[in-house]
């Protein structure tokens, strides 16, 4: 790497981070959303009437399985960029879009793993919560890996922000380092993320055992 | 005036049939026409070369010589009056202009608003002008990227729409020229009959326009709505089909230097056809409409008849259903995209194997560093990956080395390191949990029990490859989106096209599950019988 690509890269990296800032609000948007929903369906795959536990255990299978780049483009394309309700023009701005698109698969994870949670807990199992909240954690980090897709429907997150740096710069090595330096950051995040995770079991497994 | 009129007898005599000479006084606009001795033709004054003012003040160019030709026809004299792309339709209407000829496409509104006459005379579509640096190769590249746009375009609200664009419109041909100069646009989108033109002219150099044309739009001519059907409608349109007989427009291309263009090339083949008796197989037909096999494929679309199918009775568009180019373009695209799934479902397993294993036996700072490298796949996007080897390494290699990356060997490349790299720690953790309760197995047994209890994750690891290869859109693999967004860009039919992408997807990822599940059993089943056997 020559030092023109290295002050070019440092020249962009605010840039590039505030982007990367908004990859994280929209995975924790999706989180937070899917979350909320995924604990709905699962009550309502655990509740009394079976009416609502067909459809709840219905809709989990939906939203588990319909990939959520698909989707993104789906709610993309049908959703208007903004629409008027009386008198008021509403936005409806792409990263949220996005964030709806990203929810959808965690509402699917979340549902099942509050089932899971359900049925250990009843079984007295303790160690079943600091599970739950282990695997929420992973699924964050994948929800995070998947937010860089939000590019392609105009969300300038940080692979967008890369993809125009590049369109000013028209360097070919430039454009490699970039995307390696992009990939960098979501490998630091994740793997941030993956050692707090195992700072956190280590406490656990010593409380428990 | 009578010498003019029995010109006129004569020349209609010899363009229709009795019948229609018969019914000549059908068209008050024609006796207008007559009485007058003058044909007013709105042309456009700002479009070289189709018309625009010449250095002595004079509206020439290609549409202003097909303007001759007409007037011509009718034994009158030529009046040209400048009208614009938005009152055309309205002077027409009005009735101060006689015809259209000002470079106006074909769209179902204005069938509705004016008499938009068939043949279609011309076709022209969109295309992007691109820095001759610019990797790009395809038109979904362009996905959520920002583009620059000329304002009051045809196609600006549609491309904005059908690629997710983040536009940039700008007035004129000098704004966007500094605006790509400046990296502001990943490229100009504009009509491509200006484009082509542009390109010829030496400031234009730096800049190349390699995509084929979309959004292809016929270009027609229009008489009053009303005249549409009568004589005048009929005289024109037949000047039209004698236009694309004669290859006269393509004389016009080469004196107005715009090279010959495949529509018009298509449309002189298509009109000079003859059957086995000889006789021309696009013509007039009896009741005085035109064959749709004969007409543009775009004016077929407008005509409802063509696109009557089971589907269309409850208003769905699928053109699938009804346009084999269509069908063919998806079929492509479920083969491509359960190809790349299958292949990479295979190639994940075997990384995961390789990978699995190498953590396992490795001494120890070596696995540790052969997990990181694992880590690097399994924590990072695939698309970023995709991006980093199709344009980042493979844009380096074709620069350097003339070599060309294949789209969809990345593709299967990135999507097997992604899973195989879960799939490898999966194993690896399971081989160790393996050897802590069964110390005195074998190497073989111990891989067989790990790999039966790293199933579930591996399983679901398979399942995510299938939900993500639509990714592999992005660096232009001919898989289901891309031809899914392909249709959307030729038809329109967005809702349609989106929805069966959806649900085809939802079957597929069902089926998939139903697959590995099935084989797990099916594996398990055959562990079981080999065990009692060799027991």
């Amino acid at each position: 790497m020559n030092t023109t690509i290295y002050t070019e890269i440092s020249t962009w990296t605010p840039t590039l981070l505030n982007g990367f800032g908004l990859n994280i609000a929209i995975s924790l948007v999706a989180m937070t959303f899917g979350t909320i929903i995924g604990w709905m369906l699962a009550s309502g795959r655990h509740g009394s009437s079976r009416c609502i536990g067909i459809s709840c255990n219905l809709a989990t299978g939906l939203f588990r399985n319909i990939p959520s780049f698909v989707l993104m483009f789906y709610i993309a394309f049908i959703i208007p960029i903004e629409f008027e309700w009386q008198d008021h023009v509403i936005q409806f701005p792409a990263w949220i879009k996005a964030s709806i698109a990203l929810a959808v698969p965690v509402i699917g994870f979340t549902s099942d793993q509050f089932l899971y949670l359900r049925s250990s807990h009843k079984q007295n199992n303790t160690v079943a919560l600091p599970m739950f909240f282990i695997a929420w954690t992973q699924y964050l980090v994948i929800i995070l890996m998947a937010s860089s897709t939000a590019s392609v429907i105009g969300v300038h997150e940080i692979v967008g922000r890369a993809n125009t740096a590049i369109e000013v710069l028209r360097d070919p090595e430039f454009m490699l380092w970039i995307y390696l330096y992009v990939a960098a950051w979501f490998l630091l995040a994740a793997m941030a993320i993956n050692v707090i995770l195992k700072l956190i079991s280590h406490r656990i497994h010593q409380h428990y055992s | 005036m009578i010498i003019r009129f029995s010109h006129l007898l004569i020349l209609l005599s010899y363009f229709f049939t009795n019948a229609i000479a018969l019914a000549a006084s059908d068209s008050a606009r024609l006796d207008l026409i007559k009485s007058r001795g003058a044909v007013i033709v709105g042309v456009k004054n700002d479009y070289p070369p189709w018309a625009y003012y010449d250095e002595s003040g004079n509206i020439v160019g290609l549409e202003v010589d097909l303007a001759q030709d007409i007037a011509d026809r009718l034994g009158v004299s030529l009046k040209l009056q400048a009208v614009t792309s938005s009152n055309r339709i309205s002077q027409l209407e009005q009735g101060s202009i006689d015809i259209i000829i000002a470079t106006m496409g074909d769209t179902i509104k204005r069938r509705q608003q004016t008499g938009i006459i068939e043949p279609s005379y011309y076709s022209s579509g969109a295309t992007i002008l691109i820095h001759k640096k610019s990797p790009l190769k395809s038109w979904a590249e362009l996905y959520g990227k920002s583009v620059c746009l000329t304002k009051n375009t045809y196609f600006n609200r549609d491309l904005i729409e059908r690629f997710l664009l983040k536009p940039q419109e700008y007035e004129g041909t000098l704004d966007n020229m500094a605006a790509l100069q400046f990296g502001k646009c990943s490229g100009w989108i504009y009509d491509d009959t200006a484009l082509t033109r542009l390109l010829q002219e030496p400031r234009w150099q730096e800049f190349k326009a390699p995509l084929d044309s979309i959004m292809l739009i016929p270009w027609t001519l229009a008489v009053k709505k009303s005249e549409k059907d009568s004589t005048l409608g009929l005289l024109v349109s037949d000047a039209v089909i004698d236009w694309h007989r004669t290859g006269k427009i393509l004389a016009l291309e080469e004196k107005w230097k715009i090279g010959e263009s495949k529509f018009i090339q298509d449309q002189n083949k298509k009109w000079n056809k003859k059957d086995e008796k000889g006789s021309f197989v696009c013509q007039r037909l009896a009741d005085n409409s035109l064959p749709a096999s004969c007409l543009s494929k775009k004016s077929v679309g407008a005509t409802a008849e063509i696109k009557s199918n089971i589907l269309s009775q409850w208003g769905i568009d699928f053109p699938p259903a009804y346009d084999n180019y269509s069908l063919h373009l998806l079929l492509n695209g479920i083969y491509i995209t359960l190809l790349l799934s299958v292949v990479s479902i295979i190639g994940s397993l075997l990384f995961g194997i390789f990978s699995g294993i190498g953590l396992y036996k490795l001494p120890a700072p070596l696995a540790w560093v052969a997990s990181r490298i694992n880590d690097i796949f399994r924590m990072t996007p695939p698309l970023l990956n995709l991006y980093i080897i199709f344009f980042g390494l493979g844009g380096l290699a074709s620069l350097h080395y003339g070599i060309q990356f294949n789209a969809i060997v990345v593709a299967t490349v990135v999507f097997s390191l992604y899973a195989g790299a879960s799939n490898g720690a999966l194993l690896c953790q399971a081989l160790h949990a393996a050897k802590k309760y069964h110390p005195e197995d074998s190497s073989r047994q111990l891989f067989a029990s790990a790999f039966q209890h790293a199933y579930e994750g591996i399983n679901a690891n398979a399942v995510n490859i299938v939900k993500a290869v639509g990714l592999a859109s992005m660096i232009a693999v001919p898989e289901l989106i891309s031809s899914s967004n392909q249709i959307i860009a030729e038809y329109g039919s967005k809702l349609e096209m989106m929805t069966f992408l959806l649900v085809f997807y939802f079957i597929i990822v069902y089926a998939f599950i139903f697959l590995l599940n099935n084989l797990q059993r099916w594996v398990g089943k055959n562990r079981e019988s080999n065990e009692e056997l060799t027991s």
